[in-house]
């Protein structure tokens, strides 16, 4: 795999630390990413033929810039409450969107798209679990700080669970 | 021709992406106004039992216009009734903090004594000050029960005063302009008891 496709991973690390202090929240926000990423590439997938490459990047940009802040929108008519906390988080997802148009071609994208997808989903669910359970007690672990502690933990754990595994699929998921 | 057929295809993509927010944006503004409303309202009355009240305290404004206090400023009087009668007054409070202006929410009970005090808006050093933001609070829950006549108006101040209430740690100023907002308050509502828990009618 290309060095580019850390990319969208790491943009995806923004959302799931600053949302995963709750996990209602940390659920809304994949359930969010996976509806928008995915109108996004099918969108793109449509149009992507007939655009030229640069006036690629900007279609892109559009379709996600138009689709968060619709998003954004309806997080505020529905639940006011949460949008105070994801309203950051939701814009950011705009970003996900053209950095996985970029990084990955061809056949490649819907893969690594799926499969970004499942991985935010499990770490959203186990840290927002987590960061809860624990937040009663230490509160740090509610804060950003504590939510990479927590992440890196839950990396190191699942990287020696997997560490008999092949060599290549452990550095692949080393470098979130 | 791809060159025209992409450019026709984002322009028209950049009409319906403007298009699209723009009309979600004029038919959720009610909706979103209403829910900021609702918000605004429950973070308000988190300072009052549920059970205490029947009516919406809110819709219930005693006073039309922000009256000017010796050492702050009553920005609203709001009532809350159960089974008719008055069970809370709510004084919603602006004063001058140590970084800007401090706004509280103080419920009273009809004989005078607070029920709770509570920071709706400021922003005092973090860490220091801001301590008064947090509910519950600890610090404000010092003023339950008070009322202007117990303790006596010299009480009403810091210990460093010679008053009765202890201060947030490192927060002198912040301390002061609450205690002095709260007894501002308190006084208020002793001189026009009869008008804010609606036992006569006004004008």
């Amino acid at each position: 795999m290309s060095n580019s496709a850390y990319w969208p991973r790491g943009l995806v690390l923004v959302p799931l630390v600053g949302a995963s202090g709750s996990l209602v929240n940390a659920l809304i926000l994949w359930l969010a990413w996976v509806l928008i990423s995915f109108a996004h590439g099918s969108t793109m997938a449509l149009l992507r033929p007939r655009l030229t490459d640069r006036h690629g990047l900007i279609a892109s940009s559009l379709v996600a810039a138009a689709m968060a802040a619709c998003a954004d929108l309806l997080a505020q008519a529905w639940i006011l409450e949460r949008q105070d906390a994801l309203s950051v988080y939701i814009g950011w997802i705009a970003l996900s969107c053209v950095a996985l148009e970029y990084v990955a071609v061809g056949e490649r994208r819907l893969r690594v798209h799926l499969r970004l997808a499942g991985q935010f989903g499990l770490l959203a669910i186990s840290l927002g679990a987590l960061r809860e359970l624990i937040g009663s007690g230490v509160p740090l672990a509610l804060l950003a700080p504590g939510g990479f502690i927590l992440l890196g933990l839950l990396l190191a754990a699942y990287q020696a669970w997997i560490g008999n595994k092949t060599r290549s699929t452990l550095k692949e998921t080393s470098r979130p | 021709m791809k060159k025209i057929t992409s450019a026709a295809i984002l322009v028209l993509l950049g009409g319906l992406a403007i298009g699209a927010t723009y009309l979600l944006q004029i038919s959720t503004a009610e909706r979103i106004e209403a829910q900021r409303q609702a918000v605004a309202n429950r973070t308000m009355l988190e300072i009052l039992p549920v059970d205490r009240y029947d009516n919406q305290p809110l819709a219930q404004p005693v006073i039309a216009t922000p009256v000017t206090l010796p050492r702050s400023t009553l920005l609203g009087a709001y009532r809350a009734t159960r089974d008719g009668t008055t069970s809370a007054v709510l004084l919603r409070s602006q004063v001058q903090g140590y970084e800007g202006s401090i706004e509280l929410l103080v419920a009273v009970d009809p004989e005078g004594r607070v029920l709770g005090v509570k920071t709706l808006r400021q922003s005092e050093t973090p860490g220091l000050g801001a301590a008064i933001a947090g509910w519950p609070n600890a610090w404000l829950q010092t003023f339950h029960g008070k009322s202007r006549q117990a303790p006596v108006d010299e009480g009403w101040g810091l210990r460093k005063d010679h008053g009765q209430f202890d201060q947030v740690a490192g927060a002198t100023v912040t301390s002061k302009a609450v205690l002095q907002a709260v007894h501002d308050a308190l006084r208020y509502f002793d001189e026009h008891e009869a008008r804010l828990t609606g036992a006569i009618s006004h004008e």
